[in-house]
């Protein structure tokens, strides 16, 4: 049986790397002895995926993965064994069997919510003049060196509320901005300096879209 | 938000910042108003190296069964977060509750190796407490220190408050009992000191004097105080079965060296190799039944998710009921998809059934240790073994799939000659011959064979106590010999690491009071993290020796003699002097020493207070 779970990653794990989160919530599943499948093959491995890897220091109220179950366990079962014996802060929010054919959560998702809370003010106007340019031209980092890029389509939503950024941007595998970079663009555009190391970034979601708009994963 | 020793925009900047925060796991979590005595336990390197060390989580888990101490672990912090650490004037914290260490009342260190002696120096002044024991105030905590490199104390006296001797389960509620009520009472801290140094295992150094004589050496130890034995004992468990095991390890985020379920067979060794300390020193031999084993491996897989478990002991082929428990391990875990690891298998017990089955997860490489390249040589280290079983046990693995090996060797042993070293390559040879001696369809498909010679420490309390060490030079050109013997095997690769290392700790497992200085001046230059090559420091290491009119010569190549007092003499570890005077005479005369099952050695007494014996293999024999 295949699941999908949503859950969190606590300020008391931000720090904690991406493949060092995956060996930890394999451990979470061995200790919650749900029977989780393995892969065939020389060097099996747990049937087990996530949706975007989460950037270290980040934290995060909308994570996702799907895994692969031998048995049918309930939903609110599969939650509760998981979060017993899980550490604080990776917690499973909600779980939902996948019906058959369904996307995987890696292949589904395009967009992530964010909210970023600033070291700098930057007045809701600056945010609005900066969300209303025709371009926003970044450096971006790429294997040949860095780039003049425009990242104006990869931004859904930019929103500013008691010096908390709330940002709706690309985040997928086809499609994919950095808040940093989005946050950097912003403090250029309001003439302030910027260090990546003093905003507090936390992912809000994870979504894709449909005709009908941005979509949660679960 | 949580609480944390630095602020979140350091440890964006630091390499690994979850070194720092803690929240695995199976952490203990206590308010440490609800607690009686507050213990900050260190290991002095860095997380991923301390976290992966079984007496540490042994120690944490049974000080927090008691419900009035709160244990909390405490690490070298990596040279990027010192730096920031100092720049901002941030003081050592736990990684439990982040508070700061100099506020605890006990600061307890492992001693796993020589080369943390700087680090363990760098992390108290880090804390912020006193270096010298003679200068800590009453609000400081009480300092101490455990682990196999305090059977030589001395040349770490004077920075701890008092050593702990033998293994740790055996004397800590005393210890504690006695500090809860002298913390009530508002004792001084020498009051406390006073009372514990006649409990056995405790040793505290600033009750003993040293006399020299004019040529350097020890003239005489001295108690002067009172409440101090003459020689302090070694303690240790009479019963591994019953005595304390962690049922919950602390399972960490980071990958650290030895990520996995550590399960602990025996202690002690049957062996009795003459170069080798733990081999002694953790004597006597002790083992743990496989249906105890197998309860507490149920109760640490169920406890960790994780999913590879390792047998941990100095000789693990040497265990008896190691087939039945390989077996009963197998069959209950491999469907979970748990993998079983043994450290290094004697090559003359190296069984292909056994192997095979711990293949059926994973297949890895195998690991052989003959130690030395001669039968003379491996005569006078007692290794006790002979070439015929190095190549049949090697063309078993062969014949079984295996094709690549490594091999440890030693290089600097008593009595080697030249031809010894010419010998590591011609058994190399040899080794690789017996590979092509299977028939092609029936072995794995080219081989590789991978030579590590290391060079030899004399350490203390060991049949090789007395002898010379080789100089870096002698070093050097042994490992040139080496390396052009080998260029005749292909199939080999020759790994060696630079001899400087060996030589400082040549002279620090011999060292007495005196090298204290010479540390702390090491230190006070800067060096630290030494067990990293790249932050080791050869050259601070002898301008310090010659600004203090000391010889590196006094430690390391002085031959001793018989009835020289050695610093370490007023600490009995069980093993008799008059014991590894034997072996050293028959070291000299290339002769073996019988293992413990095939006859007892007389090594020592291994008597309880009861007066019985606690070796099982002199029960046996």
């Amino acid at each position: 049986m295949k699941y999908r779970a949503k859950y969190t990653k606590g300020d008391n794990v931000k720090f904690v790397g991406h493949l060092d989160l995956l060996r930890s919530i394999q451990r979470v599943i061995n200790r919650a002895e749900l029977g989780v499948k393995y892969s065939q093959g020389f060097n099996p491995h747990q049937v087990f995926s996530i949706a975007q890897p989460l950037a270290v220091g980040h934290t995060s109220v909308g994570e996702y993965m799907d895994f692969e179950l031998e048995n049918d366990i309930l939903e609110n079962e599969v939650k509760q064994r998981f979060n017993d014996v899980s550490p604080e802060g990776i917690k499973i929010i909600e779980v939902r069997k996948l019906k058959d054919g369904e996307k995987k959560v890696a292949a589904l998702v395009e967009y992530g919510s964010y909210k970023v809370v600033l070291d700098k003010n930057i007045s809701d106007e600056v945010t609005k003049s900066f969300a209303s340019r025709d371009t926003i031209e970044v450096d971006k980092e790429t294997k040949s060196g860095i780039k003049k890029a425009d990242i104006k389509k990869d931004i859904v939503e930019v929103r500013i509320q008691d010096n908390v950024l709330h940002a709706t941007i690309s985040t997928g595998s086809m499609q994919n901005l950095k808040i940093e970079l989005l946050v950097e663009a912003l403090y250029t555009h309001a003439g302030e300096e910027f260090d990546e190391n003093k905003i507090d970034v936390e992912r809000q979601d994870l979504h894709y879209r449909d005709e009908e708009g941005l979509k949660g994963l679960i | 938000m949580k609480k944390r020793m630095v602020p979140d925009y350091i440890l964006k900047q630091v390499e690994k910042p979850v070194r720092y925060t803690g929240g695995e796991y199976n952490m203990v979590v206590k308010n440490p108003e609800d607690v009686d005595i507050r213990f900050a336990l260190c290991f002095p390197d860095v997380y991923d190296i301390g976290m992966s060390h079984l007496g540490l989580q042994i120690l944490y888990g049974m000080y927090n069964a008691r419900k009035d101490i709160y244990c909390e672990r405490v690490f070298a912090p990596w040279t990027d977060m010192e730096a920031k650490m100092r720049e901002n004037d941030i003081k050592l914290c736990t990684l439990e509750t982040q508070d700061e260490v100099r506020n605890f009342d006990f600061l307890g260190f492992s001693f796993l190796y020589e080369m943390c002696y700087t680090n363990v120096l760098n992390i108290l002044d880090l804390s912020g407490v006193s270096l010298y024991s003679k200068d800590r105030g009453e609000d400081e905590p009480i300092v101490c220190a455990g682990g196999p490199c305090v059977n030589n104390p001395e040349p770490m006296a004077d920075f701890i408050d008092y050593f702990y001797i033998g293994d740790g389960e055996v004397k800590y509620n005393e210890i504690f009992d006695m500090y809860k009520k002298h913390k009530k009472n508002g004792g001084k801290r020498k009051e406390f000191l006073e009372k514990i140094a006649n409990i056995d295992g405790i040793y505290v150094p600033a009750f003993y004097d040293v006399d020299y004589n004019v040529d350097g050496t020890v003239k005489s130890i001295n108690v002067i105080n009172e409440n101090a034995k003459p020689v302090v004992n070694r303690v240790f468990v009479a019963d591994l079965n019953t005595s304390y095991f962690s049922d919950k390890p602390i399972v960490p985020f980071l990958e650290t060296v030895h990520n996995r379920v550590t399960l602990e067979v025996f202690r002690g060794c049957i062996r009795g190799c003459r170069f080798c300390n733990p081999g002694l020193m953790y004597r006597p031999i002790r083992s743990k039944t496989v249906d105890t084993l197998m309860k507490q491996l149920e109760v640490q897989v169920r406890n960790t998710g994780f999913e590879e478990i390792s047998l941990v002991s100095l000789s693990t082929s040497d265990y008896e009921g190691l087939n039945e428990l390989t077996n009963r391990i197998m069959d209950k875990y491999s469907k979970d998809h748990i993998s079983l690891s043994l450290p290094s298998l004697r090559v003359d017990e190296f069984s292909l059934e056994l192997m095979n089955r711990l293949q059926e997860v994973r297949k890895s490489g195998l690991t052989f240790a003959p130690e030395a390249g001669t039968q003379r040589m491996r005569d006078i280290i007692n290794k006790g073994i002979s070439e015929e079983e190095i190549l049949s046990g090697c063309r078993l693995a062969f014949e079984g799939g295996w094709n690549r090996v490594k091999l440890y060797f030693m290089m600097g042993l008593p009595g080697e000659t030249d031809e010894d070293i010419v010998g590591i390559a011609e058994l190399t040879k040899k080794i690789v011959g017996e590979y092509f001696k299977v028939p092609k369809d029936k072995r794995a498909n080219g081989i590789s064979v991978n030579v590590s010679a290391s060079c030899f420490v004399p350490k203390h309390n060991t049949a090789f106590q007395w002898e010379s060490q080789n100089t870096y030079e002698e070093f050097e050109r042994k490992q040139r010999i080496l390396k052009g013997a080998l260029r005749q095997v292909k199939q080999a690769t020759y790994r060696y690491h630079d001899a400087k290392t060996s030589v400082i700790e040549g002279i620090l497992t011999r060292a007495d009071r005196k090298v204290g200085k010479v540390i702390f001046d090491v230190w006070k230059s800067g060096v630290k993290m030494e067990a990293w090559s790249e932050y080791f420091d050869y050259k601070k290491w002898l301008e310090a020796f010659s600004e203090n009119n000391m010889t590196i010569e006094f430690y390391n190549t002085r031959k001793r003699e018989d009835d020289e007092i050695m610093p370490w003499d007023h600490i009995n570890v069980g093993v008799s002097k008059k014991f590894l005077l034997r072996e050293k005479v028959k070291s000299q005369l290339e002769e073996v020493t019988k293992n413990c099952k095939q006859m007892c050695a007389g090594c020592g007494d291994w008597k309880t207070d009861d007066g019985d014996s606690v070796c099982e293999m002199k029960n046996k024999n």
